[in-house]
């Protein structure tokens, strides 16, 4: 970030390649829409690049982007909670026969039998994760799926690391008295490794 | 066997995401072989993380990345092109600073060479002419005469520019007034009229009537020029016969003649000195007493220069046809009554012109006649401007009275209309106008009139008397009055 702030555009390249797949999940899995994520994803680099004058190398790119990204997200979910949306319990649309919004997101590169357990197991797991409080689900996504350090979830939500570390345990219970309701377990994801 | 201590449930997350050092991971681990609690705590969070990580990983969408890099590169280009610099708050100044300073200086410019060149006209406006005496109606008490001294002042201040060497006239007769010198102030320092020769009291009563400040004058110095030149351009009918006659003696056409004079009148402007004093009195006899008191030739004002003189000694003079006439027509047009107590002057005067060359008579008195016709008409005008219309009439009559031909004629108009203005009603017809009717019968001012005079006659048809009866009597010459300026554009 530092060359690109002192005029090196391929420095703002290789950042966004770098980090923008993990930080786009992060978006879409905490607001659950994803053209509100690829929006969300598109204002977050824009943000990094009309704020790079400002950045001052305290805390590592990765804290800073992810800062700029939860904000973006919890004024998202603001703006949301003010409108009638769509959940991921709602129908997709009349040409998806009702089928419900996580079920229509795609699932990469997977084999058939893999992709139809994932079709099955991802909503749930989708939901159960929706199912968190934001604040707890936000510490989870970034420490489970971004790799962001409990010290640094303290600097991007703005609250001491030990708080981080408690909504993470309140998140990991919660998650598994969800899946455990969902009646997804242990042996169901072990068929799913099987599958694939 | 090793007691497993107290749960280390804190430590757990730490331990599951390998935050713990190498040394506390040890502990731990040694803690979690010792205590099924803890233990059974590590594989409930495993569980749940294996399980959610199920979730694929979505791919980041590629729309949006084009433009992001776009401008990103847009960005490091400015940055390499360095910060733009701030507007502080003296260079936002700065600007319109510098924009009012040069508006300025060239409005005080500008004010300096109008000034000057002003100056420089009214001094070639009256080096050389000598002031004719008013009318009595333009004064209702003599004052005493502008003391000489004055001019000098005056001419003193006006006239900046190089000596002038001495004319050689030889015919002129000192005026003594004008040689003696006198420190004293004038009270209309600047006026038009401050600087007329002794002589001429009418000038000195106008001045002092005249209430306007002394840069009106000096503006109207220059419009003076500008009216004098297009005046003599506009004279050139009028003028040609004055050419026609004077060709045998010296084919100039009148017009070059003019500007001739004009251009002489510069140069006497422009130069100065003691040789210009010497002069001085000459000039006066030259250009005769009969022209109004733009400055009388004081000893700052220029003598003629050779030129001129040697010409009119050469030329045999014919009798001046457009000053003749405007002589007659001066004492013909005006009544005599009110210049009465004039004449005696201007006989003297008028015995001083005789002595003088006639052929510079003659154009000096052409140019006199304009000059008195233009400041008379100008005083004329404001006074009108003003409302002061008795005094509008009483320049009018004097300007009038120089006037010849066509100019003549458009002053008689206007005082017509001045006329009807003062007097609305149609008994008799005035004065301007029945003079002006003979010459330009179709003029607007004599419409004006006649359409009054049909408006009173049809109050006084049988119809209309019938009605006029309803109505009160009063309002019977008001509404036609009312009626005919309305009509009039009154």
């Amino acid at each position: 970030m530092l060359a690109f702030r002192s005029g090196d555009a391929r420095a703002f390249d290789a950042l966004v390649r770098r980090h923008r797949t993990p930080v786009f999940n992060f978006i879409l899995r905490y607001t659950g829409h994803r053209a509100r994520a690829e929006d969300l994803l598109q204002e977050t680099w824009l943000k990094a690049v009309r704020g790079a004058h400002d950045y001052e190398p305290k805390a590592r790119f990765t804290t800073w982007v992810y800062t700029i990204a939860r904000n973006l997200c919890v004024d998202s979910a603001r703006k949301e909670s003010y409108r009638q949306t769509e959940s991921l319990d709602a129908p997709a649309g009349a040409e998806d026969d009702g089928r419900m919004l996580a079920e229509v997101l795609p699932d990469g590169n997977a084999s058939p039998d893999r992709a139809a357990h994932n079709s099955r197991l991802r909503p749930l797991l989708e939901r159960a994760l929706k199912g968190l409080p934001e604040e707890q689900r936000e510490v989870f996504i970034l420490r489970e799926y971004s790799g962001i350090a409990f010290k640094d979830i303290a600097v991007v939500t703005g609250v001491p690391e030990n708080t981080v570390k408690s909504r993470m345990r309140y998140a990991l219970d919660g998650l598994r008295k969800r899946l455990q309701e969902l009646g997804v377990d242990g042996d169901m994801v072990e068929e799913g490794r099987a599958a694939g | 066997m090793k007691q497993p201590g107290p749960h280390i449930e804190d430590k757990l997350l730490d331990f599951t995401y390998g935050e713990l050092a190498a040394a506390d991971a040890q502990d731990v681990e040694a803690h979690l072989k010792g205590c099924p609690a803890c233990q059974g705590a590590l594989e409930a969070i495993e569980g749940v993380r294996r399980v959610m990580a199920r979730l694929p990983v979505e791919s980041a969408p590629d729309n949006g990345l084009e433009s992001l890099m776009g401008y990103a590169e847009q960005a490091a280009r400015w940055v390499q092109a360095g910060p733009a610099p701030k507007s502080t708050w003296w260079r936002r100044w700065v600007i319109p600073a510098a924009g009012l300073s040069a508006a300025a200086i060239v409005a005080v410019v500008s004010m300096q060479v109008s000034k000057s060149s002003g100056q420089i006209d009214l001094a070639s406006k009256s080096a050389p002419v000598a002031a004719p005496a008013p009318r009595q109606e333009m004064g209702e008490t003599e004052s005493a005469p502008l003391p000489a001294n004055e001019l000098q002042g005056l001419a003193g201040k006006r006239l900046t520019a190089a000596p002038e060497p001495p004319a050689p006239v030889a015919k002129a007769e000192p005026v003594p007034a004008m040689r003696e010198p006198d420190s004293r102030p004038s009270p209309n320092d600047g006026d038009l009229f401050d600087i007329a020769p002794k002589g001429y009291k009418g000038a000195e009563k106008l001045a002092k009537r005249d209430d306007a400040p002394k840069a009106a004058h000096r503006r109207r110095a220059q419009d003076f020029k500008d009216e004098e030149e297009q005046q003599l351009a506009m004279r050139g009918g009028a003028g040609q016969d004055f050419a026609q006659k004077e060709s045998a003696d010296k084919p100039v056409p009148f017009q070059h003649l003019a500007k001739d004079e004009v251009a002489k009148d510069d140069q006497f402007a422009s130069r100065s000195g003691d040789a210009a004093a010497k002069s001085a009195p000459a000039k006066v006899v030259e250009h005769g007493v009969g022209s109004f008191g733009l400055g009388g030739a004081g000893p700052g004002r220029q003598a003629p220069s050779e030129k001129p003189v040697a010409v009119a000694s050469a030329a045999p003079p014919p009798p001046p046809a457009a000053s003749a006439p405007a002589a007659s027509r001066y004492q013909s047009a005006t009544p005599a009554a009110p210049v009465a107590d004039l004449s005696a002057e201007r006989e003297e005067d008028e015995v001083e012109v005789a002595r003088a060359a006639p052929e510079a008579k003659k154009k000096a008195g052409l140019k006199q006649e304009v000059d008195r016709v233009e400041v008379f008409t100008r005083q004329a005008r404001e006074a009108e401007r003003t409302g002061d219309y008795g005094r509008a009439t009483a320049y009018l009559k004097e300007a009038v009275a120089a006037a010849t031909g066509e100019r003549r004629t458009d002053l008689l108009e206007e005082w017509c209309g001045i006329a009807l203005k003062v007097d609305p009603s149609t008994e008799t017809e005035p004065e301007p106008c029945a003079q002006l009717r003979p010459y330009r019968p179709g003029s607007a001012s004599l419409q004006i009139l006649a359409r009054r005079k049909r408006a009173v006659l049809d109050m006084e048809s049988p119809a209309q008397m019938d009605k006029a009866k309803a109505s009160p009597p009063t309002a019977k010459p008001a509404a036609a009055d009312k009626a005919a300026n309305t009509q009039n554009g009154l």
